[in-house]
C-alpha cells in the first residue's frame, strides 16, 4: 500500500523535471569536460611543443604552432649517443620482468596469507603492512649498500629481482583482499577431489583472480616504466638508462636544456603507457571494482 | 701514501649495524635472529666497503654532472688520456645536476662514491668533513702542478686541514645585457661602475608601456653568488660566513640594503614582479627573460654569456659586476670556483691524481671541453687556449685572467649546514618579492634560521 502511494508522485514529478534533469545532466557533462582539458592540456602542450621549432616553445605558448618541424624526434632519437631504441628496450626489460615478477610472488604470498594457516601469521601481516607505511627513501641507503656488495650496482638485478620476492606490500594487500572474497567452499571442494595447497592455488584460485591479476601488472608496468629514482641509482653507465633517466640527460640545469627533443621523446615514451592501458582498461576496472579498492 | 678512508657515513652505518646485532643475540626469537643475522651481513659488508687496499687500480668511474652535450665533450677528453696513458679503463657517468647530487648523496652514505668526482662549491664542505674525499695535500706540487692555480685557487678546496678539492675551472659574476636596447637607449654600460649607477641604467632602460623590463630579479635567483660577492663587497673583513662556520659573517643590515636596493627598483616598476620572474627561470636559460628580450640587464655567471648568446639572434654584452661604492679595496668579484674531488676509498687513488693533474693542467684536453665549465683554473692553461677562442668567449676567459691579477681572498669554503644557510637567503628574497614581509622583519627572521642552519 504505502509502495504504491509512493510511485505514482514520484512519477508525477519524475515527468516534468526530465527537460530538467537533462539540462542538469548537461551541466555536468560541461563541467566534466571543463575539467578534463584543463587535465590534458599540459599533455597537448607537450604535444604541440615537440613539433615547434626549439625557439618557438617557450616564445610561442600557444597549442597551435607557427612553425612545425620533426626535427626534435630526428634529432632526439639519436642525441644521446645511443639509439633511444636502447633506452625504450631497457625500460621494458625492467618493466615486463618487473611484471611477471610481481604477479609470481605477490600472488603467492598473497594466497598464503589468506588461505594458509602457519605461526606468526598475524605479525608477519602485520610486519608486510607495515612496510606499505615505510618510506622509499628509509631504506634507500642500506638497500644500495646491500646491492652495492653483491656487485649488483649498474645492472638491472636491484630493480628487478627484489620484485619476484615479494616485496610490492600494496599488492599482496589487493590480492588477499581479493582471495578473502572468494568462496571457501571452492578450497574445500578441491582438496576434497585431492587437490594439495599448491594445486587449490594453481587451479582454483588463481584462474578466479584474473582481475586482480590485472590491476597488479598494469600497476606494477605504470609504476616501473616511469621509475627514476631506482634506475637513477643502480644504473650509473649510458647503455643501461631506462627511458625516464635518458630523459633527463635532455637537461642541464645549469646550461642550456634541450627542451625540444625531451618533449618528443617523452611523448614516445607515453606510447606504451597509453597501449597497456587501452588494453587493459576493462580489466583494470573490473579489477578496481572486485579488490576492495572500491 | 694513500691509505684507503673509510666513508664516515658507512662507518656510522656499520656500528648501528652492530647495535642491532648486538640486541638479537640477546632474543632467542627466530624472526629477531633472522633480523639480527641480515644486520650482521649487512655491517660487516658496510664495513669492507672501505677496506680495500690497493691505490694502483687503472680501473676508475669518473661522475660529472650536465647534459649529454657536455658528456660529449668530457668522453673525448677521457679518451685523449686514455691514449697516453695505456691500460686505463675510465668510465664516465653523467646525470644533470639535482638527480647528480642525490645518488652522490646516496652512494657516499653507501661508501662507494665514483672514483674521480666532480664536486660543487656547495657541497665540499660538507663531503671532506665527513672524511669521503682524499686529502690531496702531499700531491700539490708533486702528481698535481698547481703552479697555474696559484694559492688562492688551492684554498679554494681547503677544509680543516686538508686540501679535499682543486678547482678545474672558474665561473665569475657579471652582467649581461642586451646590446641592441642599450644602444638604441644611449645607455653606455662600461660607464656602470656602482650599484647606483647599475639602478639608474635599468631605470633609463625600463619601457612600462611595452612590459620591459630594467632588470631581472637576482634574489629570487637559484643561486646566491650575487648576494654573496654584495656581502664581500662590505669590507676586507666582510664574509658569508664567520670564520669557524658557525653564524652569518655579515651584520643584518648588509642583507637589508641588498633586499632594499632590489625592492624599490621592484616597487619602481623597473624589475619583473615576483610571478613574472619566477615563472620565465621555471625553464631555464630558454625562457629567461633576456633571452626572450623582455629585460634590459641581468646579473649572471660569465660562463652564461655563451649560453644566452646562442638563444639570441642580437648581440649580448658582458660587463662586470657592479661595485659598492666607498665598499671594500679588493675589486674582485667572486669567482665560483668548479671542483674537481678523489674519492677518499678509491684504490685507483694515482691514477686519480694523474687524471686531476690532466684535467687542470692539459691544455688538449682543454681544447676539447673548451669552456664548457667555465674558464679553467690554471692561468697557463686560459692563456693557451685564448687565441683559438671565439671573440666572446675570450672575453669571459680575459674578465676571469684580468681579476685573477687583483688581490683577492680565496673563495670561502661553505661550512656544513650551507645548503640550509642557502635557502633560507631564497625564502627570504622570496617573502619580500611577494611582499609578503617587510625587508627588516624578513631578515630578522634569517638571521635567527640562519645561525640554527650553521650550528646544526
Amino acid at each position: 500500500m504505502a509502495l504504491t502511494f509512493a510511485r505514482p508522485p514520484a512519477r508525477t514529478t519524475a515527468a516534468p523535471s526530465a527537460s530538467w534533469l537533462g539540462g542538469r545532466r548537461l551541466g555536468a557533462h560541461v563541467v566534466i569536460i571543463l575539467v578534463g582539458a584543463v587535465m590534458i592540456y599540459p599533455l597537448l602542450w607537450m604535444l604541440a611543443s615537440s613539433f615547434k621549432p626549439e625557439n618557438l616553445i617557450f616564445s610561442e605558448p600557444g597549442l597551435i604552432p607557427t612553425g612545425f618541424t620533426f626535427d626534435n624526434f630526428v634529432h632526439g632519437w639519436t642525441a644521446l649517443g645511443s639509439p633511444f631504441t636502447l633506452f625504450f628496450l631497457n625500460s621494458a626489460i625492467v618493466a615486463g620482468l618487473s611484471v611477471i615478477g610481481n604477479l609470481f610472488s605477490c600472488s603467492l604470498a598473497a594466497y598464503a596469507f589468506a588461505r594458509l594457516e602457519f605461526r606468526f601469521k598475524p605479525v608477519l601481516f602485520a610486519l608486510m603492512l607495515g612496510t606499505i607505511m615505510l618510506p622509499f627513501h628509509v631504506v634507500l641507503v642500506p638497500q644500495y649498500i646491500l646491492f652495492q656488495n653483491l656487485g649488483w650496482t649498474n645492472t638491472f638485478l636491484p630493480l628487478v629481482v627484489p620484485k619476484f620476492l615479494a616485496v610490492d606490500s600494496f599488492f599482496i594487500f589487493l590480492m588477499v583482499q581479493f582471495i578473502r572474497g572468494l568462496p571457501r567452499e571452492l578450497d574445500d571442494a578441491a582438496t576434497v577431489d585431492g587437490c594439495g595447497p599448491i594445486s587449490v592455488f594453481w587451479r582454483i584460485i588463481l584462474p578466479l583472480m584474473r582481475p586482480a591479476l590485472a590491476v597488479t601488472a598494469v600497476f606494477t608496468f605504470i609504476w616501473t616504466w616511469n621509475d627514476f629514482l631506482g634506475p637513477l641509482l643502480y644504473l650509473t653507465q649510458r647503455d643501461n638508462f631506462t627511458v625516464p633517466i635518458a630523459l633527463n640527460a635532455f637537461l642541464d640545469s645549469t646550461g642550456a636544456s634541450a627542451w625540444g627533443p625531451m618533449f618528443a621523446m617523452s611523448l614516445l615514451s607515453l606510447v606504451p603507457l597509453f597501449v597497456v592501458f587501452l588494453v587493459a582498461q576493462k580489466h583494470l576496472i573490473s579489477g578496481i571494482a572486485t579488490t576492495g579498492l572500491k | 701514501m694513500n691509505s684507503p678512508r673509510p666513508s664516515q657515513f658507512s662507518t656510522l652505518i656499520g656500528e648501528r649495524m652492530n647495535i642491532t646485532t648486538t640486541g638479537a643475540g640477546l632474543s632467542r626469537r627466530g624472526f629477531l635472529g633472522g633480523l639480527g643475522a641480515l644486520g650482521l651481513g649487512l655491517g660487516l659488508a658496510a664495513c669492507s666497503s672501505g677496506g680495500s687496499a690497493s691505490s694502483t687500480s687503472t680501473d676508475l668511474t669518473v661522475a660529472l654532472w650536465g647534459d649529454a652535450n657536455r658528456a660529449k665533450l668530457y668522453q673525448s677528453a677521457i679518451d685523449l688520456y686514455v691514449q697516453k696513458h695505456e691500460g686505463t679503463t675510465l668510465s664516465l657517468e653523467y646525470l644533470d645536476l639535482t638527480a647528480y647530487l642525490e645518488r652522490l648523496a646516496t652512494s657516499a652514505a653507501a661508501g662507494s662514491l665514483p672514483d674521480f668526482i666532480w664536486m660543487r662549491d656547495t657541497h665540499i664542505g660538507r663531503y671532506a668533513a665527513s672524511g669521503a674525499l682524499l686529502d690531496l695535500t702531499p700531491e700539490l706540487g708533486n702528481g698535481i702542478d698547481t703552479a697555474g692555480l696559484g694559492d688562492a685557487g688551492v684554498a679554494t678546496g681547503k677544509v680543516g686541514d686538508g686540501v679535499f678539492a682543486l678547482p678545474s675551472h672558474y665561473v665569475a659574476n657579471c652582467t649581461l645585457y642586451d646590446q641592441t636596447v642599450l644602444q638604441s637607449k644611449g645607455v653606455d654600460y662600461s660607464q656602470v661602475k656602482t650599484w647606483d649607477d647599475y639602478a639608474d641604467a635599468a631605470t633609463e632602460l625600463t619601457d612600462k608601456t611595452a612590459g620591459f623590463y630594467g632588470s631581472y630579479d637576482p634574489t629570487l635567483a637559484a643561486t646566491q653568488n650575487h648576494f654573496e660577492a654584495w656581502i664581500r663587497q662590505y669590507g676586507d673583513d666582510v664574509e658569508v660566513y664567520s670564520a669557524d662556520g658557525t653564524a652569518p659573517g655579515f651584520e643584518p643590515v648588509v642583507f637589508e640594503e641588498w633586499l632594499s636596493y632590489w625592492d624599490k627598483l621592484r616597487k619602481a616598476g623597473v624589475l619583473p614582479a615576483a610571478d613574472i620572474q619566477i615563472e620565465s627561470q621555471s625553464s631555464g636559460w630558454t625562457n629567461d627573460l633576456l633571452v626572450t628580450s623582455r629585460a634590459a640587464l641581468r646579473l649572471a655567471s660569465a660562463n652564461h654569456l655563451t649560453i644566452v648568446q646562442g638563444l639570441r639572434q642580437t648581440p649580448v654584452g658582458m660587463g662586470v659586476m657592479p661595485q659598492k661604492a666607498g665598499g671594500t679595496t679588493d675589486t674582485w668579484r667572486f669567482f665560483v670556483p668548479i671542483l674537481v674531488s678523489i674519492a677518499g676509498n678509491t684504490d685507483g687513488a694515482d691514477t686519480a691524481v694523474s687524471l686531476m693533474d690532466f684535467f687542470i693542467n692539459d691544455t688538449a684536453a682543454a681544447e676539447l671541453t673548451r669552456l664548457n665549465q667555465g674558464a679553467p683554473s690554471s692561468s697557463t692553461v686560459r692563456d693557451a687556449l685564448v687565441p683559438k677562442l671565439k671573440p666572446q668567449e675570450a672575453q669571459f676567459v680575459q674578465l676571469i685572467s684580468d681579476e685573477m691579477a687583483f688581490p683577492r681572498r680565496p673563495f670561502p669554503i661553505r661550512p656544513a649546514g650551507s645548503e640550509a644557510f642557502n635557502t633560507a637567503i631564497a625564502r627570504t628574497g622570496e617573502e619580500v618579492a611577494y611582499g609578503r614581509q617587510s625587508v627588516s622583519a624578513a631578515v630578522a627572521w634569517f638571521m635567527g634560521e640562519a645561525q640554527r642552519a650553521l650550528r646544526a
